[in-house]
């Protein structure tokens, strides 16, 4: 298991609030993701969780409020804060003509600490052939190597930006059996944004649904259904439905 | 540094095959002379291949290591590692100079390898790639490399981001377009700042300075977000441009705030009375701009002269005085013509007119002005014709064409309503014949063309034709000097044999004085020697003057009824001093030490002080004698010969006096 630094959440936001221009898309956010749990935040397509991701990852600055990742701010320690953070994107935004090998090898440079191997064995496992380049994979190929390389430098907290976006049923299984198998047990926390109901539904300790910008819903998945009743499906469709036609927050595509 | 390092090889990585396509360009050249192309030509070809491929490859770097980057989402992989910005920021710049640099470099081998410097011979050494590597044409390349690499990254950014600030920034280039245009470029034009490659790496490295410092804070601030990575990039460059713009405008203000005291007069016009005068000089730190002063030397108040933007022209007009003293009249180019400043210095200010020449051509080196004695005319002339142009109105009144091939040598007033232009043949093909046109304001001209011994020197030609204060008469220098009727042009005296410029000079009283040369295959004469003649040329004296052996000796100003000064100047460190000699007795009446006549300007004809008058301007040497020219700072200095007053108006020891606009 990995050792877990400080006492605090592992991922904290307070009044958070983040707008391009004259437009907000997410307004007063305030959320924490306990140490070791798996958060899952739901949200509709443009609901604004790749640009909470963005913020968390310390790419743009908050407009209002406070952002905490494993404690510091990380507009101001992006750097440091990036040798204790895994992540991965959306869009795998690695450089196109680098093989999954090199990619590791350039990592393996930029990080402290770096377990080649792992990585080498993570890709094995993902069946990624080590000497294509990273551009001509399938998007399951290259989502599965930012997996790894998000993993290579066995960060506290990692962060998945929609991470089964666009891939098969299989490729999707194994992204979670391998966040479900292997970070758990370390007791890494994880930040997951997805749309992916089912497959997050076996997975997550805590869920929060993102709509229109604000927070809908939040807590401990297991405390919601049973408040409420209802499935995590139906608890988002009903988050969902009454809460759409919300005044005053843009939806944009980010 | 190790993460710096490694950022930079996987950009070069990405884009290795520039390496071998450089190497490959630049082996073309050799297949050149199979096809004809001379030996010689090939380095120059390699040169400009190489120099295109490093620019082009400069282009190519900088407008894709962020933008295209940030577009495409690619740069969020770097910023998601334990990166520091600077360290992302560093990696690429340094990829991006190295990978232009040997692309260059590369693209250079191949020739220079197969064609030694030696080979080619010429006086360029050995070693072509000493010749390269000089140090200020290496760090000019390193210079236009960053400057290269940075204006494309500023360009991919802006287009790129596809921001309303591409409006801002449009606009803000249109004014420091506009501001560098007026305010800055002086500071080159005039070698104020020095053209050297060294001084052209420093002007430029402001401009630098603005990229990479823009494309800093587009990584520190904008990071992923391309939009307000070009935000930040503009808000940085424009401050920095800004700043540089403003230091350089505030320093051409500076230049051009330099007061009378500060120049080293350069050259002197007056009125009749010797009051208002009109100076250009040469700054300490004005590079070669011509400053110009109206000044008042009873009070040592004084008007700059206008601009700046029409001082980009650097033609000798300077102020025309008419001969009652009321009016100043300085030519200049407006408006694809030209125009007059008029002062009116009878008034207070002196108020100024500007005076559009009605349908005139530009002024060009070869165009003459002369102005009326009461300045309510001015008489233009150029290579195409002479005209007559009522003043203030500028109106044209009257115009005579000159036939093709004529230039204008000197322009007189005869009287107020009518004027004299001597022509001489312009172009390469020298002939030994002059023209004489007659204009007047009512609209009639004549023209005489008259033969002359031997075509007039070009390079003598603006001292070439003398004509007297009235226009009668003229000296012209073919085969000797030559005293002609100022209308015809029939000779009346021949007064010196010899060649190349003869010193002369007509007296207030109509004679005419001149240096004395030996008859020709007669041995040069031990030391100066002036000849005096009448209106008509008979010899009246010929005396022998105390200066050495014969230098380029200077008569004039007549400071008083017969009495001239004579000056010889052969160089920094052999001044002699001017004498004032009476021309009747041949004696030396007076000695100016450390000063010389202050001699005014060609193509423009003001009205001569007229005898009796008193008040003349000298020139003084302020370090006589020093080794480097460049150190000598020209006072001008005013003499009342009839009350003996000397006054410094202008240069080292002038009072500076108010400076007044006239605008």
């Amino acid at each position: 298991m990995s050792a877990q630094t400080g006492a605090g959440p592992a991922l904290e936001t307070d009044g958070l609030t983040i707008c391009y221009g004259r437009t907000t898309v997410v307004e007063g956010l305030s959320l924490a993701v306990p140490r070791g749990s798996v958060y899952a935040l739901l949200g509709r397509n443009g609901a604004g969780k790749s640009s909470l991701l963005r913020v968390l990852l310390g790419q743009r600055p908050a407009a209002i409020g406070r952002v905490r990742l494993l404690g510091e701010d990380p507009w101001r320690r992006r750097s440091s804060l990036m040798a204790k953070v895994g992540v991965v994107p959306e869009e795998p935004d690695a450089p196109p003509e680098m093989t999954a090998a090199q990619l590791s090898a350039f990592c393996g440079r930029l990080h402290g600490r770096w377990d080649g191997g792992a990585v080498a064995e993570r890709l094995r496992r993902f069946e990624v052939p080590l000497d294509l380049s990273f551009g001509s994979l399938s998007k399951g190929q290259r989502g599965a190597v930012s997996l790894a390389l998000a993993l290579g430098h066995t960060p506290e907290l990692l962060l998945l930006d929609d991470p089964t976006l666009g891939l098969d049923v299989v490729a999707r299984d194994a992204v979670f059996q391998e966040v479900i198998g292997d970070l758990a047990d370390r007791g890494t926390s994880v930040f997951v944004t997805t749309h992916d109901l089912r497959a997050i539904e076996g997975i997550a300790d805590h869920v929060a649904i993102l709509h229109g910008g604000r927070l809908a819903i939040a807590g401990p998945l297991e405390a919601l259904k049973t408040e409420r009743g209802q499935s995590l499906e139906q608890i988002f469709a009903s988050v969902a439905g009454t809460r759409a036609s919300d005044a005053g927050i843009t939806e944009v595509r980010s | 540094m190790s993460r710096l390092l490694a950022v930079a090889a996987r950009e070069l990585r990405e884009r290795w095959l520039l390496f071998p396509g450089a190497f490959v360009a630049g082996s073309l050249p050799l297949l050149m002379p199979a096809f004809g192309v001379s030996r010689e030509l090939i380095p120059t070809m390699g040169l400009t291949g190489a120099a295109l491929l490093g620019a082009a490859a400069a282009v190519v770097i900088g407008s894709s290591m962020l933008a295209r980057d940030a577009a495409n989402g690619r740069l969020g992989f770097l910023f998601s590692r334990p990166l520091a910005w600077g360290t992302i920021w560093g990696g690429k710049w340094l990829a991006a100079i190295a990978l232009a640099a040997a692309s260059a470099f590369l693209c250079a081998i191949p020739w220079m390898a197969a064609y030694p410097l030696s080979s080619l011979g010429g006086h360029h050494g050995d070693s072509w790639l000493l010749m390269l590597l000089d140090g200020p044409g290496t760090a000019l390349a390193f210079m236009v490399i960053v400057l290269t690499v940075g204006l494309a990254n500023f360009g991919a950014t802006l287009f790129r981001s596809r921001s309303a600030w591409l409006a801002l920034d449009l606009g803000l280039f249109l004014a420091a377009t506009w501001v560098t245009w007026r305010y800055v470029s002086p500071l080159w034009f005039y070698g104020i700042l020095g053209r050297d490659e060294w001084t052209i790496t420093l002007v430029l490295l402001p401009l630098a300075f603005g990229l990479l410092v823009g494309s800093m804070a587009q990584i520190a601030v904008g990071r992923t977000d391309l939009r307000r990575a070009h935000h930040a990039l503009s808000l940085a460059f424009w401050t920095v441009t800004s700043c540089t713009l403003a230091v350089a405008a505030g320093y051409w203000q500076w230049v051009r705030s330099t007061g009378p005291d500060a120049v080293s007069g350069r050259a002197v016009t007056s009125d009749a009375a010797g009051r208002w005068i009109y100076v250009e000089g040469i700054g300490r730190h004005s590079g070669w701009y011509p400053h110009g002063f109206l000044i008042d030397t009873a009070t040592g108040r004084y008007l700059a002269r206008p601009g700046p933007v029409d001082e980009l022209q650097d033609i000798g007009f300077r102020m025309l005085f008419s001969a009652d003293g009321r009016f100043g009249a300085l030519p200049l180019a407006a408006r694809g013509g030209a125009a007059l400043d008029l002062f009116d210095l009878g008034e207070a200010g002196p108020p100024v007119t500007e005076v559009a020449l009605e349908s005139s051509l530009p002024p060009t080196w070869n165009t003459v002005f002369a102005l009326s004695p009461k300045a309510a005319s001015m008489f233009v002339v150029h290579e195409s014709g002479a005209s007559f142009y009522e003043l203030p109105s500028g109106r044209r009144v009257a115009t005579s064409t000159i036939p093709p091939g004529w230039r204008p040598a000197a322009a007189r007033f005869l009287a107020e309503g009518t004027a004299r232009v001597w022509l001489v043949p312009g172009g390469l093909r020298a002939r030994a014949e002059m023209r004489v046109v007659d204009v007047t304001a009512d609209g009639s001209a004549s023209g005489t063309t008259f033969p002359i011994a031997t075509a007039i020197d070009p390079v003598l030609v603006w001292r070439g034709v003398l004509p007297d204060a009235d226009g009668r008469r003229i000296l012209t220098l073919d085969a000797g000097l030559h005293l002609r009727d100022g209308a015809t042009g029939e000779p009346v005296a021949s007064l010196v044999e010899g060649t190349g410029a003869i010193p002369a000079l007509f007296l207030a009283d109509g004679r005419i004085l001149v240096e004395g040369r030996a008859a020709v295959g007669q041995p040069p004469f031990a030391h100066p020697r002036l000849w005096v003649f009448d209106r008509v040329g008979t010899k009246l004296a010929d005396f022998e003057l105390p200066l050495l052996p014969p230098g380029s000796l200077g008569l004039g100003p007549e400071v008083a009824p017969g009495r001239v000064v004579v000056s010889c100047y052969r160089g920094s460190l052999l001044l002699e001093d001017a004498l004032v000699v009476d021309v009747a007795s041949g004696g030396v009446v007076d000695k100016l030490p450390g000063l010389r006549p202050a001699f005014g300007f060609s193509r423009v004809s003001s009205a001569v002080p007229g005898a009796g008058s008193s008040v003349h301007f000298f020139m003084a040497d302020e370090e006589r004698g020093a080794v480097d020219p460049g150190r000598r700072l020209h006072r001008v200095v005013r003499i009342d010969f009839a009350t003996g007053e000397r006054k410094v108006v202008a240069g080292p020891g002038a009072a500076r006096g108010e400076r007044i606009s006239a605008r």
